[in-house]
């Protein structure tokens, strides 16, 4: 007995899995006229994944092209002027008020603004990821380089690094788990804003792909594009949560 | 070498944070090649002291020299060993060593490495060369930290507390290894300022000893020793002479409470 409560504790993320599968295959062998129409069957669904996989894999590489160039900017931009802010008082305080002010804006504001000012709708999307993924970068880079141990600054002191090379050598590593956390956040709002964006105006990607297929009542293809865009995600936040773990070895002890 | 102009020199030091005064009227000399023990109760400005001295921290009044020449900032012939967390975690023991070369000596890569991997033998360390500090342990990080600050080319060495989160066993050797150390590095005598509030540890380290009073923090005893040679550990504390400057250090620490609380309660009186 014991054993078996051990196994059903192990595998029950796998199970609750399944069991969800089950309720929607009910579902989706109720009456023609509802369920089946917008509950497609599981088999419906990994149809669709399998016939349109070319098109979505187009989406995928369409939306990582937005997604990634955004994220890599707003990710050097961020940290880079975090570092500087966290360590360099007066940096921190020209910064303050309008960081205060500006990075609670939700991003999606700037949507038509962005259309407006911009000439391409891909410049304007990139612009609301970077927008997004830009501001939680920054502000936690900034709140990890300002409270670096003392014990770092003193040691870096003693063996002589300078001012300068302080700032990459020392408060750049001591920062990065401050980092990583502004990363993880960043990137799940540029994924948010990423397919906002494709859902209303453009014309690839992955949320033009959903979008594209309910404007359809293609529910088969639709339900496949999300189940899509979960892989999509899960895997760069595997790869980004393995990156992390090479880099922040260091933090096991302390 | 002029006897005049060597060692640490502070003159008049005081210093206080916040309007409250934690070192006054400081004068101290210590000779190079000598090993000073700086004891003291917590609050007392012992680090204070030791920061003033390693250029971490600037005085407000007063002057603090090292070899006739005012102390302004941090230097590699001033090197310290702080209680903990003197190595970046995220440097191998060998990288560290070799950085801490690099930055302060004019030396190419490899012969920072081949330096470093010699002090890092120097204090038992050779098998762990590429070990982080969080896989060492606390007894093996301070063998490092001191590699570390020897390696530079330190001509005095700051300890703070190095031993205070130590098991008594890894303590004594420890110790000893400090003691060999600070005799000479290749022939070069080392300045020694060790801060501790273990009395033991201050007697058995130390050619002389400052204790300092508290609030503010001011020398109370400068008691200069000179021990038997040590060869056996618990045969020296039982040395008479040795028990007795331990009793002497116990008063002088009485002695400023007392007066402290005999302040206190006049004070209380006049109310």
């Amino acid at each position: 007995m014991r054993t078996f409560t051990k196994y059903l504790s192990k595998f029950s993320g796998i199970l609750f899995l399944l069991f969800l599968l089950g309720i929607w295959t009910l579902i989706s062998c109720g009456p023609e006229w509802s369920s089946q129409y917008l509950f497609p069957s599981p088999k419906a669904i990994a149809t669709a994944l399998f016939d349109s996989r070319e098109e979505l894999l187009r989406s995928a590489g369409a939306s990582l092209l937005k997604l990634v160039p955004a994220y890599l900017v707003a990710a050097i931009v961020g940290i880079s002027i975090g570092i500087l802010s966290g360590s360099v008082s007066w940096i921190s305080n020209m910064l303050k008020p309008i960081s205060r002010f500006a990075a609670p804006i939700p991003p999606n504001v700037y949507i038509p603004y962005a259309i407006a000012i911009l000439p391409t709708f891909y410049l304007s999307s990139t612009f609301i990821i970077f927008i997004a993924a830009f501001w939680p970068i920054y502000l936690n880079t900034a709140a990890g380089a300002a409270e670096i141990p003392e014990k770092y600054r003193r040691n870096a002191a003693i063996i002589g690094i300078g001012k300068f090379e302080y700032l990459w050598r020392i408060a750049l590593v001591a920062s990065l788990p401050s980092i990583f956390s502004g990363l993880s956040v960043g990137m799940g709002l540029s994924f948010i804003m990423l397919t906002v964006a494709e859902l209303f105006g453009e014309n690839t990607g992955l949320g033009h792909f959903v979008q594209f297929y309910a404007d359809y009542s293609d529910y088969p293809n639709m339900v496949a594009g999300i189940l899509w865009t979960g892989i999509v995600v899960l895997a760069i936040m595997e790869l980004f949560e393995f990156v992390k773990r090479k880099l922040l070895f260091w933090t096991k002890a302390n | 070498m002029s006897q005049k102009q060597s060692g640490f020199e502070a003159t008049n030091l005081g210093f206080s944070y916040d309007g409250k005064a934690i070192l006054k009227d400081i004068n101290l000399k210590i000779n190079q090649g000598e090993f000073v023990c700086l004891l003291g109760e917590s609050g007392s400005g012992k680090t204070t002291l030791l920061n003033l001295f390693a250029g971490l921290t600037k005085p407000n009044e007063g002057r603090i020299s090292w070899n006739g020449k005012e102390i302004e900032k941090p230097s590699a012939e001033r090197s310290v060993v702080f209680q903990d967390y003197s190595l970046f975690p995220w440097l191998t023991l060998l990288q560290n060593v070799t950085l801490a070369i690099k930055k302060t000596k004019k030396v190419k890569s490899g012969d920072a490495k081949h330096l470093a991997e010699e002090y890092l033998n120097l204090v038992g360390l050779s098998r762990s060369l590429n070990k982080y500090p969080f896989e060492l342990s606390g007894g093996m990080r301070q063998r490092g930290a001191i590699a570390r600050a020897l390696s530079v080319g330190a001509d005095a060495l700051l300890l703070d507390e190095p031993f205070g989160a130590l098991d008594p066993v890894n303590r004594a050797s420890l110790q000893d290894l400090v003691l060999e150390l600070c005799r000479g590095v290749k022939d070069r005598p080392i300045t020694t300022l060790f801060v501790t509030h273990d009395i033991r540890e201050a007697v058995y380290l130390g050619s002389r000893i400052i204790v300092l009073g508290s609030t503010p923090g001011r020398i109370i005893a400068d008691i200069p020793l000179d021990f038997p040679v040590k060869k056996n550990r618990s045969d020296w504390f039982r040395d008479e002479r040795v028990q007795q400057t331990i009793v002497a250090i116990e008063d002088a620490y009485h002695k400023d409470v007392l007066e402290k609380l005999g302040h206190i309660v006049q004070g209380g009186a006049s109310i």
